[in-house]
């Protein structure tokens, strides 16, 4: 080794050191390093997870608000059609009672307008008989000569006699 | 006797007495209203007739007056009998106011029926 220029003593020396050297750094540099990527390699991969997760939980939530804000739109759109529907019954039920007493009131105002119409023609009618009887009464009274008269009254003694 | 009514009075109609007559006078009495003043035998033979009818004597008290138009009215106490035209024309007039009101009823139930 001598003879090749290479000090045995020295080489074992710096083997020795190198080793050393290789041991503490692996310990004092290597080791935490990768200590270190590791953490924040796991520390990355669970952001990851997280913001996975976070999004898989904001897409569940986005689907359950669809769904929630779907069943409110059929629940608004049943309610508004029963609403409509019961509107519409009322609408028609209202009609018809109004339709009803329209007609009530129709055939009420006719028939009292009927009452009216025969009470004026009986008022007129016995007004006549009233004045047909009056002018008769006055046309007799003045007209009868007196031998009429007293065959009237011979008329009353022959028929009063057969009264009982 | 169709043409003659015999009646009892109704309570308005009582006698227009100056002073009021007992009953046995009323009974006694008969009114009679004419147009026209009876002569002796028309009054004798009423006189005859009423108490023939009434079956007792009657004193006769007789008004001329232009109201019963003809005819005679008899008022015997309570009863009456109405001979008179002005009778006849009421009762001519009560007919066709009856008759006058059952057209007009009729009518309008047979309306009603339609």
């Amino acid at each position: 080794m001598n003879q090749l220029g290479i000090d045995v003593g020295l080489l074992i020396s710096q083997t020795v050191n190198f080793g050393l050297l290789a041991v503490l750094l692996y310990f004092l540099l290597y080791k935490p390093v990768v200590g270190k990527l590791e953490e924040r390699a796991q520390r990355i991969k669970k952001g990851i997870e997280d913001a996975e997760q976070a999004e898989k939980l904001v897409q569940d939530a986005t689907a359950q608000y669809e769904q929630e804000m779907e069943r409110a739109r059929q629940k608004a759109h049943e309610v508004i059609e029963r609403a409509t529907r019961i509107a519409e019954q009322q609408r028609q039920e209202i009609l018809a009672q109004a339709r009803e007493e329209a007609h009530d009131l129709i055939l009420r105002a006719q028939q009292q307008a009927q009452h009216e119409l025969q009470e004026g023609q009986l008022a007129v009618q016995q007004r006549v008989i009233d004045l047909a009887i009056a002018i008769a009464s006055r046309i007799l009274q003045e007209e009868l000569e007196e031998e009429k008269h007293h065959e009237l009254i011979q008329q009353f003694l022959s028929e009063a006699n057969q009264l009982k | 006797m169709e043409s003659l009514t015999q009646s009892s009075l109704p309570s308005t109609e009582l006698p227009e007495f100056t002073t009021a007559p007992s009953l046995q006078e009323a009974a006694s009495r008969a009114v009679v209203r004419v147009a026209v003043a009876l002569t002796p035998e028309e009054h004798q033979r009423l006189q005859d007739l009423l108490e023939k009818l009434f079956h007792r004597p009657l004193q006769l008290d007789v008004e001329v007056t232009p109201s019963v138009i003809g005819g005679v009215w008899v008022r015997v106490g309570d009863e009456v009998i109405d001979g008179s035209v002005r009778g006849r024309l009421e009762t001519l007039r009560h007919h066709l106011r009856t008759q006058s009101r059952i057209m007009v009823t009729s009518r309008r139930a047979f309306r009603g029926t339609i």
